[in-house]
């Protein structure tokens, strides 16, 4: 399994998910107009990621940088942290990065932390 | 048909963007940052310019996605005609984005229908319903979930307006109205 490495776009996040170095990050603004297409190759990686490299002797890094996403997004990351949760692995640290002046970030970091309490997300301002 | 767009930093009912012609994915992410830039501009909050930038996007992905006359002009990609404005009030601190566009027939019940499931929940309670719709539509990667209108009442300050007028047999005008 490759990794994948991919520069932002004018409406999509830059995205590295390195198997190597066990991290796993989305960052900038997620609009593009067929959301689901975009991901899909990324749900899928992280899928086979879980299955086959991420173990409790390395820790996995999940950073959300997100500025700004669409509704299909949101869908997006909820099924992400699905697959995240889903894998039972114990040494995952998931990271929600927003901005400190703007609470949307904050709240949306509370919907995520409260509905996966197990992944023990944490929030990072800036 | 000729798109006439227009930027420009005014307030009271002026409207600071204007789009009349084929909108795309293209076109909507050029308004989407100059609409950032002008916001900024302006030192308007990042939470006001968060809101008014995901409504927008919100807004015209829906119209390329659902709009009755929508061109597929790629697999993943389309282009249809559609008029868009946004305006600032300074009383209350307001932006207003409206929208037109041509929906059918059982689009305009089926808005109808998700709108007034809406108008009565709270902030918490669209939060709420945010998660409890994404994860019950996990893995079914297609458009419908109706995501957009929960997120657009959710950010909305006053519930969403909408107006619909018959255009022919098959389709209707609707115009969409958002209080930011």
């Amino acid at each position: 399994m490759n990794n994948i490495l991919l520069d932002s776009n004018d409406n999509s996040p830059k995205v590295i998910m390195d198997k190597d170095k066990n991290l796993i990050e989305f960052e900038g603004k997620s609009y593009p107009e067929n959301t689901f297409a975009f991901y899909r190759p990324l749900t899928e990686w992280l899928k086979r990621y879980f299955k086959y490299y991420a173990n409790e002797n390395k820790t996995t890094t999940i950073n959300f940088k997100f500025l700004y996403f669409n509704s299909a997004t949101t869908q997006i990351i909820f099924e992400i942290l699905d697959i995240v949760e889903e894998s039972k692995i114990k040494n995952i640290k998931v990271f929600w990065f927003y901005e400190q002046e703007n609470k949307n970030g904050l709240e949306d970091y509370e919907d995520y932390s409260e509905e996966f309490p197990s992944l023990n997300i944490q929030a990072v301002a800036y | 048909m000729q798109n006439n767009v227009n930027f420009c930093l005014s307030i009271d009912g002026n409207n600071i963007y204007e789009f009349s012609g084929k909108m795309n994915e293209k076109n909507m992410i050029n308004s989407a940052n100059s609409i950032e830039k002008l916001l900024l501009q302006k030192f308007v909050s990042k939470e006001k310019i968060q809101n008014v930038f995901e409504l927008f996007v919100e807004t015209i992905q829906n119209i390329l996605t659902y709009s009755a006359n929508s061109v597929a002009i790629t697999r993943d990609k389309h282009e249809v005609n559609c008029d868009c404005t946004l305006s600032y009030f300074t009383e209350n601190d307001t932006y207003i984005l409206e929208s037109c566009n041509l929906i059918y027939k059982y689009q305009k019940e089926l808005i109808e229908q998700k709108l007034n499931s809406l108008k009565d929940l709270d902030k918490k309670s669209l939060r709420k319903l945010i998660r409890t719709s994404s994860r019950s539509r996990k893995g079914k990667h297609q458009y419908g979930a109706g995501l957009g209108y929960i997120l657009m009442t959710l950010k909305s300050t006053q519930p969403i307006d909408i107006n619909f007028s018959k255009y022919n047999n098959e389709t209707f005008k609707y115009k969409q109205k958002l209080v930011i």
